[in-house]
């Protein structure tokens, strides 16, 4: 499992491995409960880190798949650090095809693990957009995870406007404002 | 049993370990030397190979080796030793580093390939020195079983092929030739004479052949020392790979990527260790660089047992 405690060691022991492997310098950005822990924003573990695409001149970019040295080292560090299989995944890269929030790449947090590897953290803010939407998609962790976050009204009220650029339905709609609603956000419900 | 902080600890107590197994195995041959001298029985294509790859740690042992193998070419099987030869010169899919200097091990072939010495120029060879190092090989020393079969069968396949049946018990022919290191249809021939001549006995068993002695049919007791052990070559293949990582960036000052590379080696040091009862611990048992120390420390007891 991954937590606070360990993503430093894994993603430092990535870097290596990618030397080892003949790989060069890239940048990833990262999202989900990984990006949460890194951050100190909410502590729990997780089993993968989800990356959203690799960073280059400011710009994020989809990877599609990870070239053969990324998935060689990524492949050892989980055998060494006994993580599942898929643990480092490109899982949210879709969401560079609907949007991402506005600044998102302005906020991200730096992190140097060496010669070859830099993560890039998805901030607060923006990690309380993609909750919301993840909270409407599907219940449990996501939903503990938004709110951990401790989100102003102000923040899910941008968060609600973004989602809702994320899915034009009305069915969507709804069942924003019932979330809204359910956890006593009536007054956002209303405006948007 | 000290501990082991760093690959660069590891590979001063590597090399030391390792150069003493391979002077204990050349002073069986003939060399002179001091120190223990291991009871199993020795390959001496391996044991070239492993001296090639070790030897820059030791001049003094490259130099009595080389003197050893030009003096006693004879008994030395060429092909054999190209063949094996292959996992130390190509570039180490692990380490993407050869193991032995191509050009230096082209060096020796070529020496091995020309120098047919006459009898009067290895005396002159041997005595060059008051200090003679080299001896010629004893053939009835227990540990020189591969020899004493040279001796029987000439330098040639047979030799190894009753070696592996005296140890091994049986195997097909394929098998047989790949733990060897000969070809298959040569080692496939042999034992089908072998069998009209009542040597060897076949047994079909599904799609294959099993070879094995003939009852009655051993005229000396191979195997010896401690356990029966002859897989020289996955042996020292092994300890070479790991004596080169632990002395070459990025291996030699990552402890790490170091541990990494133990547990790739782990399913080849399982094997040579079972042969010697003996077990490496775990990976699943120790994270990331955790698995450094376990694993070097029981690289270096494999060392002393297969040295005693």
């Amino acid at each position: 499992m991954i937590g606070r405690e360990n993503i430093d060691l894994i993603f430092s022991a990535l870097d290596r491995q990618i030397g080892a492997n003949g790989g060069r310098a890239l940048s990833l950005v990262v999202c989900g409960g990984t990006a949460l822990a890194a951050l100190d924003l909410v502590s729990r573990t997780t089993r993968d880190v989800d990356i959203l695409g690799r960073c280059l001149g400011g710009k994020i970019s989809k990877m599609r798949v990870f070239p053969p040295w990324l998935a060689r080292a990524a492949e050892k560090v989980g055998r060494d650090f006994q993580l599942p299989q898929g643990w480092l995944n490109l899982g949210p890269e879709s969401q560079l095809d609907t949007g991402l929030p506005r600044g998102l790449s302005r906020r991200l947090k730096k992190r140097i693990y060496g010669k070859y590897l830099t993560i890039l953290f998805v901030d607060r803010k923006d990690q309380i957009f993609f909750k919301l939407y993840a909270a409407l998609d599907r219940d449990g962790y996501h939903e503990t995870d938004l709110f951990r976050l401790q989100p102003l009204e102000s923040e899910l009220f941008s968060a609600s406007r973004w989602v809702l650029t994320q899915d034009i339905s009305e069915e969507f709609k709804e069942i924003l404002m019932s979330f809204l609603k359910k956890h006593g956000y009536d007054t956002i419900a209303e405006r948007l | 049993m000290d501990t082991i902080r760093s690959p660069k600890d590891f590979s001063r107590a590597l090399s030391e370990k390792l150069l003493e197994l391979l002077w204990g195995q050349w002073s069986i041959l003939g060399i002179a030397s001091y120190g223990r001298k291991p009871a199993l029985l020795i390959d001496l294509e391996a044991l070239i190979l492993a001296t090639e790859a070790a030897g820059n740690a030791d001049q003094r042992l490259m130099a009595s080796s080389r003197q050893w193998l030009m003096s006693f070419r004879e008994w030395i099987n060429l092909s054999r030793l190209k063949r094996m030869s292959r996992g130390f010169i190509l570039g180490d899919p692990l380490i993407k580093t050869p193991l032995i200097q191509k050009t230096k091990w082209e060096g020796l072939l070529d020496d091995l390939d020309s120098k047919q010495l006459e009898d009067s120029e290895k005396s002159a060879l041997i005595n060059k020195r008051n200090d003679s190092v080299v001896t010629p090989p004893q053939l009835k020393k227990p540990s020189l079983g591969q020899l004493y079969l040279r001796g029987v069968f000439g330098v040639n396949a047979r030799a190894e092929i009753y070696l592996y049946l005296s140890l091994e018990a049986k195997g097909n022919s394929t098998r047989i030739a790949r733990e060897i290191h000969y070809d298959q249809r040569n080692v496939y021939r042999i034992l089908e004479r072998w069998t009209e001549a009542g040597l060897v006995v076949r047994e079909s068993r599904l799609k294959e052949n099993l070879y094995s002695l003939a009852p009655n049919q051993r005229f000396r007791e191979l195997g010896a020392g401690v356990f029966p052990y002859w897989h020289w070559n996955d042996f020292f293949l092994l300890f070479a790979r790991i004596s080169a990582a632990s002395s070459i960036p990025p291996w030699a000052e990552d402890a790490y990527l170091f541990s990494s590379l133990c547990r790739d080696l782990y399913p080849l040091a399982s094997i040579v260790a079972s042969s010697a009862k003996m077990s490496f611990p775990d990976p699943d048992l120790h994270v990331g660089q955790e698995y450094f120390e376990p694993f070097a420390q029981a690289l270096l007891a494999v060392l002393d047992r297969f040295g005693e």
